[in-house]
């Protein structure tokens, strides 16, 4: 069974719950400091309020006359920009796994393995063709971004090769 | 003056004076095509090689950076619909639906035109306003500073075009957002739990590239195809051609070149509002004025032109307060301060008096590394205009290593690539969800820039908010923010009621 999702109202539901949380955490802020967070967040939330009620309740002719235009798409179709949560997912799957890989192993080693990767799986480019234009790809930005004098991320792993892999710390999250 | 205004002239004309001119055009057009970078960083990388530099040829780099930065970005704008830098995010609104028609080389070429042509404007018009500066900044106090970002961050409400309740909702969100971390106001944490990541509140590079780049890759691989493949982009019209035509459409309007330099210099000489501000105002004013008003989202012309040249002029306007007063006219000028002060030079009234030759120095290398990089950009559109039909699949990884490296680089810290990963994700449902990403991002830089000139405001007044109403600029000021809302909604219920 194929499984529809209402995007705009998972998005609404979800700032909703942001917002009464940044409202409510910050009651407990001192005059001054709570000031904007109210003046900013109350508003905010009564027009999430509003285009939430707006997907909940589509046929309200109230809510339709106070919205007017307002959330009108996800309910009359989809725009064409956007392809099934599938494809979505999938990108999002190499997206996540090369951020971990850099986490773990470093951008040295994570770089050229995504792109090799990446092209070959994604793209029409030979696997040669795909492995060169990697290798080269990484050598320049990580070239680059040596010759400004920063330190790149070399993994979380213990270090392994001094200087492309591994000992790089963790900083405090 | 004249005697400044030959030095300055004679020293740009030496070979060291060019060299440093196109070292700091090159640096920041570089710095400017890859998002997430730009401007500030470039500055910031360029300001301890400086110091072995004479201050002039120093001015000239730093001229060159502040100048290129600008044009650089709107590239990736254009074909990518991802801001090289923030100023640039107006550009995508019509420069990436050009792109998708096939019309990438004349929006390139418009940029450039109308990038060389803003910053034209924006020197004369600063170099016309040196001489009655002091009056003009000493008349803009806290209230008046507050209801000029005010007025920024109501250009949301124009920003989300049809989506008015949407707009404020990405708007407040962003303000929220930005209340995330330490204030020094109160000295006190926001909404941090018990992170020490969040002290610093949520770090503006990662945050907006993510929101806007990955954002977009997610939308392009997910879709596949190239960005001019939505539609025939064969249409018949070729680059070169594309190219004169992106010429003649900035030179066929000068009176909206010339308001939009005259926006874009006059947000530039108010301190902290920047390039942003500057090419969302111009935009705003541009929509309502044209006569083709319905075409702005949807790949106009006179879009692109009105922020490019604003943005372009800003860069003039924002001198005169970092020169007369030492208050930085954009982010960017703050590095600047910086590069005086290592220079020994004091910025302030003694800087006007003792050395015009670096302020002319500044406004000649501004214009003249726009002259260079324009005629550079012109040629090379068509060549750039290509990139838009390389297949979407192909770029994603490139610039998602660009973005990763980007958001890492700025403060080293790992956990920023993966909050610009977060952001991607929290774009993507904006778009998928209707909001505009946009007012999510005016609101996230220029919420913290109301709330610290509301506070000091009523610091300044032990707490009255009479004084928001009752000093003439504040009140001119707050009858234009009243205008511009009011406007607005009218037009949002007319357009509701024609359904």
């Amino acid at each position: 069974m194929k499984i529809k999702i209402h995007t705009p109202l998972v998005f609404t539901t979800l700032m909703l719950v942001l917002i009464a949380a940044m409202i409510v955490i910050g009651a407990n802020y001192p005059k001054d400091v709570r000031l904007v967070p109210f003046i900013v967040g109350t508003p905010t939330f009564i027009v999430l309020l509003l285009l939430w009620l707006r997907y909940t309740f589509p046929q309200s002719r109230i809510l339709n006359s106070i919205v007017l235009l307002e959330a009108t798409d996800g309910i009359k179709g989809a725009n064409s920009d956007f392809t099934g949560w599938g494809q979505v997912l999938n990108t999002l799957g190499w997206l996540l796994a090369y951020y971990i890989c850099i986490f773990i192993f470093g951008f040295i080693v994570a770089t050229p393995v995504f792109l090799a990767a990446f092209f070959i799986q994604k793209t029409d480019v030979n696997v040669t063709k795909s492995i060169l234009i990697a290798i080269i790809s990484s050598f320049v930005i990580i070239r680059f971004v040596n010759s400004l004098g920063i330190d790149l991320w070399l993994g979380a792993v213990p270090k392994f090769l001094p200087g492309i892999i591994g000992g790089s710390i963790i900083p405090p999250l | 003056m004249l005697e400044s205004i030959a030095l300055a002239a004679a020293k740009l004309l030496e070979p060291s004076g060019i060299a440093s001119l196109l070292i700091g055009t090159l640096m920041g057009a570089t710095f400017g095509i890859l998002p997430g970078l730009g401007g500030i960083l470039s500055m910031a990388i360029a300001l301890p090689f400086s110091y072995g530099m004479e201050p002039m040829n120093a001015m000239f780099m730093f001229a060159g950076i502040m100048s290129s930065s600008g044009f650089g970005g709107a590239i990736p704008a254009i074909l990518l619909n991802t801001p090289g830098t923030a100023q640039n995010a107006a550009t995508c609104l019509d420069g990436y639906p050009m792109a998708c028609k096939g019309e990438a080389g004349r929006a390139i070429s418009i940029a450039a035109t109308a990038c060389l042509t803003g910053s034209l404007g924006g020197v004369i018009v600063t170099m016309a306003l040196l001489p009655i500066v002091k009056p003009l900044i000493y008349s803009f106090g806290y209230p008046e500073f507050f209801w000029m970002t005010l007025f920024g961050l109501l250009t949301i409400v124009v920003a989300a075009k049809g989506n008015l309740l949407k707009g404020m909702a990405g708007g407040g969100i962003g303000v929220l957002l930005s209340t995330i971390g330490y204030t020094d106001m109160f000295g006190v944490m926001r909404y941090t739990g018990d992170s020490n990541y969040l002290w610093d509140g949520i770090p503006l590079v990662p945050f907006v590239t993510g929101l806007f780049a990955i954002s977009e890759l997610i939308v392009y691989t997910s879709r596949g195809g190239s960005t001019a493949s939505l539609v025939n982009y064969t249409s018949g019209v070729s680059w070169g051609k594309q190219t004169v035509m992106g010429i003649k459409d900035v030179l066929s309007r000068p009176l909206a070149v010339a308001r939009s330099a005259m926006i874009g210099a006059g947000v530039g000489i108010i301190p902290g509002l920047g390039g942003p501000v500057a090419s969302f105002v111009s935009y705003t004013v541009a929509m309502k004025r044209s006569k083709d008003s319905k075409n702005f989202g949807k790949g106009s012309p006179e879009g692109i032109l009105s922020c490019e040249v604003a943005m372009d002029a800003k860069d003039g306007g924002a001198l005169l307060p970092t020169v007369a007063f030492g208050i930085p006219g954009s982010p960017d000028q703050a590095i600047l301060l910086g590069g005086f002060i290592l220079h020994g030079l004091q910025p302030g009234p003694l800087m006007l008096r003792d050395h015009m030759d670096i302020v002319f120095a500044l406004l000649f290398g501004i214009v003249v590394s726009q002259v260079f990089l324009s005629g550079i950009g012109m040629l090379i559109a068509p060549v750039m205009a290509r990139i838009s039909l390389i297949p979407n699949r192909m770029i994603a990884p490139f610039v998602l290593m660009l973005v990763f490296f980007g958001a890492y680089m700025v403060r080293g810290n790992i956990f920023d690539v993966g909050l610009a990963l977060l952001a991607g994700v929290f774009g993507y449902t904006m778009r998928r969800s209707g909001f505009p990403l946009i007012t999510v991002v005016m609101g996230f830089i220029l919420g913290p820039l109301v709330e610290r000139a509301f506070l000091q405001t009523l610091q300044m007044s032990d707490g009255s908010y009479f004084v928001f109403f009752t000093r003439p600029v504040s009140a001119v000021l707050v009858s234009l923010c009243i205008l511009v809302l009011l406007i607005s909604l009218f037009r949002h219920r007319l357009k509701g009621r024609n359904g």
